[in-house]
This record gives structure tokens, sequence and C-alpha cells, in this order.
């Protein structure tokens, strides 16, 4: 519940009376739905939040001195908005002269720092109309400072970019990922399938990689060690952060088969250490 | 080196009487130099952009700081996973005229200008009180860590104030650090075996494609050269070892040459570190180096302690190569791991930093400092 200490001018307006109206984003599902308000209005000197009840919440402040309040109140009635919600907030504000918040603490208000190339990201992003792509940001809770990277490429390769979101079965920090890599190719003029711009999956994202670092992952030094795990043991190669290594996994039932495995795991070990490192391969 | 090219000087009013800004005003022609009325608006918030960063490159700002200048090195504060030596920092100023493709300063710095502080007067102070009240024990301070300590230092003079106060107190140690080679405004100063003089350096290569506007090899290995010979112990910093497909060739000519210049009795210690950054500032190095710069061309990793850092083994087995190339020609050269994780260290090395010897005073804790004490106090 908003903090009564915030709600001080609190008026009963009729919704014939406001001067205008910003409707809830019609793309929200119903469910994440701010439960208090259907909508609110926004006027010169303040704004309107209309409950469910009919009542109408009128916060009529002095417009300059109180955006910190006023974005406390907007972020408490509208906690999820994107960065692009945030824009056309600011839009509407702009377009009806409106000065209740600061762009600087209305974003400040959802962590995101506000800054002209965001905006003029976000405009871009909206200007595409593409309903996907306004869900995954929404949906992901996906901030500008993550889509930092397509500020190198011109709008037209952006925008391709931007499309992949759309058509992907990964998660969210691998999407970025993997728009990250396909940026870094167009930056590094490769030549690039088309269907890397098509549905993205873990193959694909397997695939992009070996573009971007092509000796990477599959020629580390530790893949060349012919090391024997013998049949007790399955060994798998998998990394964890920047290590790469070996996953190794045994069963056993009885105290023999624990010192057969013992045994087997030892060999390993002097397989191992017979061959020596190199990484010439990494990049 | 090129000359120092500074688009513009702003002062502000209360350092206008400051040696350092009395200097400026007599140094740069008039219409560089512009006195402020009010502060400067450094209200700016978040990360800078691209433009911003490089205009914060070009244009200095003569003003007080107001906070503590004597601090502990941020490596300290990630004891858990980094491995970091006692080291203590004096900023004097923040940014740097130089450029390069790798900095820090991109993903830390939000000022939108380089700044130097007028009030050198006031660090003097707080270290003389430290100094007298610990006179007797090793205390490292560097006073390059958000800007260069000496790349502007022919202009601002730091250095002159700060050499006499270190020869009062033998025990302590300034370290000046470097990828300049201006040494000639403290030279008469010498001697002064508390004075560290060190170099970040890296093989020519390297030098010419990511450190930009810097001294170049040659250059840097002269002006170490100059400081021995006035008495001035030295230091180089080999970090961050950058991988390239020539890495091998090229950093044995580094180690040969500082072989072949130097002696393990000229150095008084040497750092080795891997190129490591924070995760968001790879976008600024790729806007602004473009991606055939070595740093945006490499495959990183998020390691434990939060920055993107080379695959473990390629680390590893780039320090080994360094770490030997020096042993082999001379067990006595003495050299230590900065900001890298104890495993790291234990399998590069095969030591701990605490059983080198030469070495264990950096990593022996010793008595908090004032800000980091009263901070402490805060938080309970
Ligand atoms: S010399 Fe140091 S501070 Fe200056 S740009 Fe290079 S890395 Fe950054």
């Amino acid at each position: 519940m908003l903090p009564r200490h915030l709600m001080q001018t609190t008026e009963l307006i009729h919704k014939s009376s406001l001067k205008c109206l910003f409707q809830i984003h019609p793309r929200w599902e119903e469910n994440k739905k701010p439960s208090v308000l259907l909508n609110i209005a926004i006027d010169q000197v303040g704004f309107t939040i209309q409950s469910d009840d009919e009542n109408y919440f009128h916060f009529k402040n002095n417009p300059t001195q109180d955006s910190t309040k006023n974005t406390k109140i907007f972020s408490h009635f509208f906690p999820n908005l994107t960065f692009v919600d945030l824009i056309m907030v600011l839009e509407f504000l702009e377009l009806h002269k409106s000065v209740i918040f600061t762009p600087d603490e209305l974003f400040k208000a959802y962590q995101i720092p506000f800054h002209q190339r965001y905006r003029s990201l976000a405009t871009e992003i909206l200007a595409l109309e593409n309903k996907n792509l306004l869900a995954w940001i929404s949906e992901k809770k996906v901030k500008p400072q993550e889509l930092i990277f397509l500020f190198n490429l011109n709008s037209r390769d952006r925008e391709k970019i931007l499309n992949v979101a759309t058509n992907s079965l990964l998660s969210k920090t691998q999407t970025l990922q993997y728009m990250e890599w396909l940026t870094d190719l167009q930056l590094l003029k490769c030549d690039l399938n088309n269907s890397f711009y098509e549905k993205v999956n873990e193959s694909k994202l397997e695939e992009l990689k070996n573009q971007r670092f092509p000796n990477s992952f599959l020629k580390h030094p530790l893949l060349e060690k012919k090391i024997t795990w013998g049949n007790q043991i399955q060994a798998q190669f998998v990394r964890k952060n920047d290590r790469a290594g070996f996953q190794i996994q045994t069963f056993v039932s009885s105290p023999e088969e624990l010192a057969k495995t013992i045994t087997q795991l030892n060999k390993s070990l002097e397989n191992w250490t017979s061959n020596p490192n190199d990484c010439e391969a990494l990049k | 080196m090129k000359d120092v090219i500074l688009d513009k000087i702003f002062i502000e009013k209360n350092s206008l009487k400051s040696k350092l800004a009395q200097r400026m005003i007599q140094i740069f022609p008039k219409e560089k130099v512009e006195i402020l009325e009010s502060e400067y608006d450094l209200s700016h918030k978040g990360q800078l952009s691209k433009e911003q960063f490089e205009w914060s490159k070009k244009n200095l700002l003569i003003t007080e700081f107001k906070g503590h200048f004597f601090k502990r090195c941020p490596g300290a504060t990630q004891k858990k996973t980094i491995t970091c030596c006692n080291y203590y920092v004096l900023n004097l100023g923040s940014q740097c005229n130089m450029n390069c493709s790798y900095c820090y300063l991109q993903s830390y710095l939000n000022t939108p200008i380089m700044k130097a502080y007028s009030n050198i007067d006031k660090a003097i102070s707080e270290l003389r009180e430290m100094m007298i009240e610990f006179p007797q024990l090793p205390y490292r301070v560097g006073t390059g860590e958000v800007i260069d300590s000496l790349s502007l230092d022919h202009l601002t003079l730091f250095s002159r104030e700060l050499i006499p106060l270190f020869k009062e107190f033998p025990n302590w140690t300034l370290e000046f650090k470097t990828k300049s080679n201006r040494v000639d405004q403290f030279l008469d100063l010498g001697p002064c075996q508390n004075v560290l003089v060190s170099w970040s350096i890296n093989p020519p290569h390297i030098i010419q494609s990511e450190e930009h506007d810097t001294a170049c090899f040659e250059e840097r290995i002269d002006a170490a050269k100059k400081c021995r010979e006035k008495g001035f112990p030295l230091s180089f910093h080999i970090d961050p070892i950058i991988w390239h497909p020539e890495w091998k060739e090229n950093y044995s000519y580094l180690v040969d040459e500082i072989i072949k210049n130097f002696s393990p009795e000229d150095i008084k210690v040497f750092s080795l570190g891997t190129l490591r950054f924070q995760p968001e500032q790879r976008f600024m190095m790729k806007e602004r180096f473009g991606m055939n710069s070595y740093v945006n061309n490499s495959e990183m990793f998020l390691s434990e302690s939060g920055k993107m850092r080379y695959d473990w083994h390629l680390r590893n087995e780039m320090f080994q190569f360094v770490f030997k190339r020096f042993k082999n020609h001379n067990p006595k050269w003495n050299i230590f791991l900065c900001m890298e994780t104890p495993e790291t260290w234990a399998t590069s090395v095969n030591v701990s930093p605490m059983n080198v010897p030469g070495l264990k005073d950096f990593f022996r804790p010793l008595p908090k400092i004032k800000n980091e004490l009263s901070e402490e106090s805060i938080g309970d």
C-alpha cells in the first residue's frame, strides 16, 4: 500500500474532468496489471490515478519541488515499466507540457540511469511497432545498459539484430549473448548466413560462438590431452566461469568397486600429468 | 612521447591562489584557461558516453578535493577472491591524458572531466599525521590509481612535494606508477631509496596497438635508467599481459630487454597481471577502439571476482611463461601476481606471496588507516 504521507492531497475527481488519460499499456497481461489502478491521468500540475472502485486519487503537487515524491507514487502504482515504457511516459509528459517528474528521477525510480542514447534506442524500438519485441523487453526486464552493444551498428543492422530476440528460444542471458556476438561478427565484417537471424536455439548459439571464437572451446588444451577415464567413470568437459575442466561422475556399490575406481583415477592422473600443458590454440 | 594536449583548463575560484592554478596560468595561453566563479557542475550521474569520456581526457579541472586523500587499494577490499598487496592510494586527481584500450577508468569514472587537486597541502598533512603515528611500519602508497602518477607531473609538480615528505619517513614507500617518460622534473631530488618509480610495461607491439598516447617502449626503459642513475629504486608491472598470436615472441623480447638493461638488484619488485575488466566495460572498449583491438578480440570469461578474464589455463600459461623466463635467467628476480586469485598464485608459480622472500612485507596486514576505521564503525 502506498505510504500515507505520500497521499496527502487526495481529492475525488470524476473521470470526465480528466485533462488527458494515460491508458495502461494494452499489452500488459491481465494478471500482471498493477492491482489498484485502471487508468492514470497526467496533467501539468499533478496526476490522477483511477482505482478499481471507481474512485480517483488526484495528486496535486508543486510540480518541480515534488518530482521525487511524484516518481515514488508513480512507480508504486506502476512497478513493472520497462525503459521503453518510461520513454513513452516522458513523451506523453512532454506532449502535455507536464513537469511532474524529471527524466532522471523517473528513471532512477526504476533503477535505470537516464541517458539520451537510451531514449533514442527506445524511440527506435517503438517505431518498429514490433509487439513481440516489446513483450520480450517487458517479460525479460531488459535494461538499456544490456543493449549498449547495439549502438555500434547502423539502425538497419540494429533492427535486424533486435528482431533476433523475438525468435529466440534461449534464456535472456543467452539471447543477449547471441545478439552481442552477432553484432561483433557484423562489425568484423564476417559473412553470416541468414539462418543466424532466424529461429535461435542452443545449437545456433554454439554455432555462432564457433564463428566468433573459431579457436576457442573445442581446441582447449585439456581436450588435447588424451586422458582415459575407464568404464566406471563418466567424464564430461564443462566450463564454469573462467575455468574449464572435467566433471567426473562415478557409481560404486561395494568397497571393491570403489578400490577399482580409485585405481583407475590414479591411472587417469598419471595420464594427465605425463602430457605437457599447451594453450597455444586458445584465443 | 607526444606533448600533453589539453583543450581547456578550468580553474575554480577557490583554487585560484593555489600553486597548481598559478602554474597552469603561467604555462597555458590565456584562451585555454577559464576561471570559474562557482564550482564546476559535476552532477553527472552514471556511466559516461564515448563522447563524454573522450572530452574528459582533453579538459582539466583544477579543484579542491573534499574527501580523504589516502585510501586502501581497491583490490584489498576483495580479500576472499583476490590476492592483493598491502597497498594504499593517494589520489591527487582523476582521469588520464593517455589512452589505453583496456583502461579500467572507462568503467570506473563517472566524472565528465579530468581533475587535478589544488589542495595537495591537505593530502600532505593527512599523510604526515599517519606517518608520525606509524613511522616504523612499511606502508606502501601509490599515486597512480585513478590518474597516471607522472604523465602530468611536469605540469603539476606534485612529485616535488611528495618526495621530500617520504624522505623524512624511510620505512614508508611512495610509488609513482606511469606509462609516461616524465621523470626529469624530480630527478634532482634523488637519491631516495623509498621512492619507487614504476612502469607498467608491455612489448612494443602491444604499446603501439593498445596503449595510445603513452611513451614508447624505449622511452620507458630510458626513463627508468635515468631514475636508477639518480638513486631511485625501480619496479615494473607487466600488466596487463595481452594475448595475441605472437605473444610468446613479444613477451620474450620484453623480458630479455629488461634483463639486458637492468639487474634483479635494480628492480625492487615485478608484478604480473593478465587482461581483466568489468563486464560492462567491454561495450565502451568496442565503441572506442573497434573490433580489431586485441582486447576486444579475445574470448573472455566472467571470473569469480566478477571481472572478465582469459581462460584460467591460458592465464596460467602466460604467467608461467614470463615467470620462468625471468627465473631461468636469475632466480633473484622478485615477481608477484597482482589482483589474482589464490589458486592462480599457487598453480602458476607454486608459491604463496607470504613465502616469497622480499614480498612478505607487501602482503603483511598493517593497521587500518583512519577513514577505514570510521567507515567500519558506521557499518557497526
Ligand atoms: S595510462 Fe593508465 S590511466 Fe592512463 S589510459 Fe592507460 S591505463 Fe588508463
